[in-house]
């Protein structure tokens, strides 16, 4: 058990910045999901904590010691590849075990270890197999037994879910999860996918051009992002930006935001409440940022939510919850109803907003306002 | 300390490989080159001595017709291994019932050596006892192939044995690019009406320009370095008439003593040999990188 | 085009006119290739008397393989009528060790230069590369100097060396384009594992290249085997690689001419590199198109 502490770590290639001045510091049994599009240099900084890269400058600590000269080996890590890195010449045993080989452990306790972690992860039945002849789930579980066996002090994992399908991932996200909450083991795991990311992390940084923008618990990215970046990130379907002002009408400051109603155009005004801050942002223009489910029908709603009308142009059905699409302040944005009070394409129907919930960014900086 | 010797082991594997590489071709490249500005005759000396080598070599008749050779032997062998290669695939690609026999049979020459083939088809050409005495005897009495001991002719003896010997390889790849064209093109070429021949000529081909180009870059390289066939098939005659740069270079250095003029031919072949290979290694190695 | 089932619309008598037509062209070129081996083959069983005779297309009248015996351990080469044995015996201790220590070399290299991407690997490469293609005329004066000062001109030993040096390009080429295609993750997980340079090369790279092993080993006993180059300008007499042995047999101008004898003793020469062919051909043929897909 570890913890694991990165200091204004940078890395560069030649003359090109990958990964700029990155801090963050993993408590002891700690999962923490690196969360970003290709190319934002998550996984460079993944290789750095594995020791497979050179750190140009700060430093990464483990358990308080720096580690930038130690070699991998000499790190006491695991880490799981997206392509499994099985070695294909030797049987899911030997792959098991060829860490503690290396480590000098003798063979009978390699056997004893790696029959007990092939049981905790149900391929016992497999270890004299060689890995082409395994499917991929089975294959991701040899990946893992090989790291497990180790008891390494901290875990990486490298997109280790994404040459699944979408059955098979979301049974291993479980998996892994069940895996950390019994190990408590340090992990540090990198994906794009912001579902894993969610679901399996106490701590979440979202990366982008070599940068964190934001390292929160995976309630407070989804509901106070740092900047639009983020919030478009997190969340299926995406935020909703719309770009309005504040405003004041009569005693009630809130926005004003263009719909589209009975195939006119008209101006409705949203009151916001709960918010003393906003007074100081009068008249100015400010990016609402409003999620799909902040935005369902009129129905059930609750009594003190802002409410408005506006024509549906397409209609999504997804099982649960049907989106319906439509114009606000002149942007296509959706909403998330519920499938029996959803209508059809065209008509019009009342939405309740639940405006106190969205978040406010600056339309310059996309940073999040208060 | 360790960790840091541990880093270094790669480049410490690699460098006596890279060193014996340096010395034995670099630096024995940079010694020709020196010799052949040097008055080198049967031992090497060190003295500069301009450019006369090269003047008494291109001022000899039998360079000339050696490197006037090169390139009537070079451009023949290559149009025709590649033309005869090229058949051949496209016929071993029509559902050939015996295709992996007849495959077999076109490439086994190329596993023989020079020397072999040179042996064999001297032997066939023999004036008095090769095909041209068979067919006389079996009373065609114009029948006439004594190319192999015309001054005029014996160079293309050396192009039909070279070509015998490479087309097959030829052939070879071409099959494999072949075999490795994008399927789906040719599918939707046919549902587009195009003739089987139209999907050749038009489609197929025509995307194999890199296998051509591989093509013609080996049979180039291997044409410059042709020497063994020569001495076995010809040994360069009649007199010298189907010598190559390669026998002139080796019958200056070790026969005649001329190490001067030996390297400085050697130097001229080098300079062939490198405005073909360094724009298509450099390109290929580019292409790598980028792609 | 292979395994294309037959399209519809594309039978009718044209087409039968059109298969007997890719045969008969498939089977004429088939006969121009086999012709000098059937011609060697042949005359090599025949007695001088039917040779003469001029007969040349035709089956001997009896297998009669004096020659072969002969060319094997009587036949003149140069002064010395030993046949074509002792000269067999270099070509082997020559061709063994030079194809193994160049395979090594070519192995362990290609793995330096692909799984651990150190500043200057692909100048490294370019140059060894590049040392593939050069006309070796280039390099034989010095060589044969060089190998005079090490004391081992005219003797197997200095082809070895020859060989394994000029060899070394193609094998460092044939390893690394293998090598690029198993992925950098392998290496990554081992590292991590805690096998360093030479466990990794020992443990993994190794029982994975036994396809590229036997390609390289194919490929570079063919060359070294068939050369004649090295082999004419660095040794002479008794020292000789087969190939040498072989063109003087055949160019020996004194005496009476004994083509069976020359023609035996060509298949003799032909013979190994030929047996590899026809056991391994798909790993011959894949070297000679690796060979020549660079980069």
């Amino acid at each position: 058990m570890a913890t694991l502490t990165i200091n204004n770590a940078g890395k560069k290639y030649g003359s090109v910045e990958v990964l700029n001045d990155i801090s963050m510091e993993l408590n002891d049994g700690e999962l923490v999901v690196l969360l970003g599009s290709s190319g934002c240099g998550k996984s460079t900084l993944l290789n750095m904590i594995a020791g497979l890269e050179s750190i140009s400058s700060g430093d990464i600590r483990i358990d308080g010691e720096i580690v930038n000269d130690i070699h991998p080996k000499n790190r006491d890590i695991a880490m799981v590849f997206q392509s499994y890195a099985l070695y294909p010449n030797m049987t899911v045993a030997k792959n098991i075990s060829f860490g503690l080989e290396m480590r000098g452990v003798e063979k009978e306790k390699r056997d004893e270890l790696v029959n007990s972690v092939a049981k905790m992860l149900q391929i016992d039945h497999l270890l004299n197999r060689k890995p082409a002849q395994l499917s991929g789930g089975q294959r991701q579980r040899v990946a893992m037994g090989r790291a497990l066996v180790r008891r390494p002090k901290i875990f990486l994992f490298d997109e280790p879910l994404s040459n699944l399908d979408a059955k098979l991932r979301v049974e291993m996200r479980h998996e892994i999860k069940k895996l950390h909450t019994s190990l408590k083991a340090t992990m540090v795991y990198v994906t794009h996918d912001q579902i894993e990311a969610m679901t399996l992390a106490d701590r979440i940084a979202i990366l982008k051009g070599g940068v964190v923008q934001q390292f929160a618990t995976p309630a407070e990215i989804y509901s106070r992002p740092a900047n639009m970046f983020v919030a478009g990130f997190v969340g299926s379907p995406s935020m909703n930006f719309l770009p309005v002002t504040v405003a004041q009408q009569g005693n009630e400051i809130g926005v004003h935001l263009a719909v589209q109603y009975q195939g006119k155009s008209e101006n409705q005004f949203v009151p916001m409440r709960n918010n003393d801050k906003l007074s100081q942002l009068l008249g100015r223009e400010v990016i609402l940022g409003i999620r799909p489910e902040m935005i369902t029908q009129l129905e059930n709603a609750e009594k003190d939510l802002a409410t408005l009308h506006c024509d549906v142009e397409v209609v999504e059905p997804t099982g649960a919850d049907t989106l319906c699409i439509i114009k606000l302040a002149g942007k296509d944005s959706i909403a998330r109803v519920s499938p029996i009070h959803a209508c059809a394409p065209g008509e019009s129907m009342g939405f309740a907003l639940d405006i106190s919930r969205a978040c406010l960014f600056d339309p310059v900086t996309e940073e999040l306002i208060s | 300390m360790l960790d840091r010797l541990a880093e270094r082991l790669p480049q410490i594997v690699v460098a006596p490989s890279f060193l014996l590489i340096l010395v034995f071709v670099y630096g024995f490249i940079i010694w020709t080159g020196y010799v052949s500005f040097t008055k080198s005759k049967m031992l090497p000396v060190y003295k500069l001595d301009g450019l006369r080598q090269y003047t008494r070599l291109f001022s000899m008749d039998r360079w000339d017709v050696a490197y006037s050779n090169l390139f009537v032997f070079a451009s023949l062998f290559i149009i025709v291994a590649i033309i005869i290669g090229c058949l051949l695939a496209v016929l071993l690609d029509q559902h050939i019932r015996a295709e992996g026999a007849l495959r077999t049979i076109y490439l086994y020459p190329m596993a023989i050596s020079f020397i072999v083939t040179g042996t064999a088809w001297k032997w066939m050409l023999n004036p008095s006892l090769g095909l041209e005495a068979y067919f006389q005897s079996l009373g065609w009495e114009s029948f006439s192939f004594n190319w192999i001991v015309d001054k005029d002719m014996s160079i293309y003896v050396v192009v039909i044995a070279a070509v015998w010997q490479a087309s097959g390889f030829v052939m070879a790849l071409f099959l494999s690019a072949l075999r490795s064209v994008d399927q789906e093109i040719i599918k939707a070429a046919y549902l587009d009406g195009a003739s089987n021949t139209r999907i050749y000529m038009g489609i197929i081909l025509p995307s194999m320009r890199p296998v051509f180009l591989s093509a013609f870059v080996i049979l180039s390289h291997l044409a410059i370095k042709s020497f063994d066939l020569v001495v076995a098939l010809t040994g360069g005659g009649p007199g010298y008439a189907s010598t190559l740069p390669a026998n002139f270079m080796y019958e200056m250095t070790f026969r005649r003593n001329q190490i001067g003029i030996g390297a400085a031919s050697a130097m001229m072949m080098l300079a062939t040999v490198a405005a073909i290979m360094i724009p298509y290694l450099y390109s290929e190695l580019r292409g790598k990188k980028n792609g | 085009m292979a395994n294309r089932d037959r399209l519809p619309g594309t039978d009718g008598k044209g087409r039968y006119i059109g298969r007997f037509l890719i045969y008969l062209t498939l089977a004429v070129f088939a006969i121009w290739y086999l012709a000098p081996l059937y011609v060697v083959v042949s005359t090599s069983f025949k007695d001088l008397a039917e040779i003469r005779g001029g007969a040349l297309l035709s089956l001997p009248h009896e297998f009669n393989v004096s020659a072969w015996h002969k060319a094997w351990s009587q036949a003149c080469i140069g002064v010395e009528c030993t046949g074509l044995k002792p000269y067999f015996i270099n070509s082997i201790s020559m061709s063994v060790p030079a194809v193994l220590i160049s395979t090594f070399l070519g192995s362990i290299t290609g793995y330096a230069l692909t799984k651990y991407r150190f500043r200057g690997a692909n100048i490294i490469f370019s140059l060894m590369l590049f040392g593939c293609f050069i006309p070796f005329q280039v390099v034989i004066l010095p060589m044969a100097q060089t190998l005079g000062m090490l004391g081992i001109a005219n003797t197997v030993n200095g082809l070895i060396l020859v060989h394994v040096v000029y060899g070394l390009g193609f094998t460092t080429l044939f390893f690394r384009n293998y090598y690029v295609s198993i992925p950098d993750d392998l290496v990554k997980a081992a590292t991590i594992d805690g096998a360093g340079f030479f466990r990794i090369y020992w443990r993994i790279m190794l029982p994975l290249s036994p396809p590229i092993i036997v390609v390289t080993i194919i490929w570079q006993f063919t060359q070294i085997w068939n050369d004649f180059l090295f082999g004419a300008s660095f040794t002479t007499g008794g020292a000789q690689p087969l190939t040498v042995a072989l063109n003087n047999l055949i160019n020996t101008t004194t005496g009476v001419k004994h083509y069976n004898i020359d023609m035996a003793a060509a298949l003799i020469a032909a013979a190994p590199t030929l047996f590899v062919y026809i056991v391994a051909g798909r790993y011959f043929v894949r070297g000679l198109t690796a060979g020549s897909v660079k980069g």
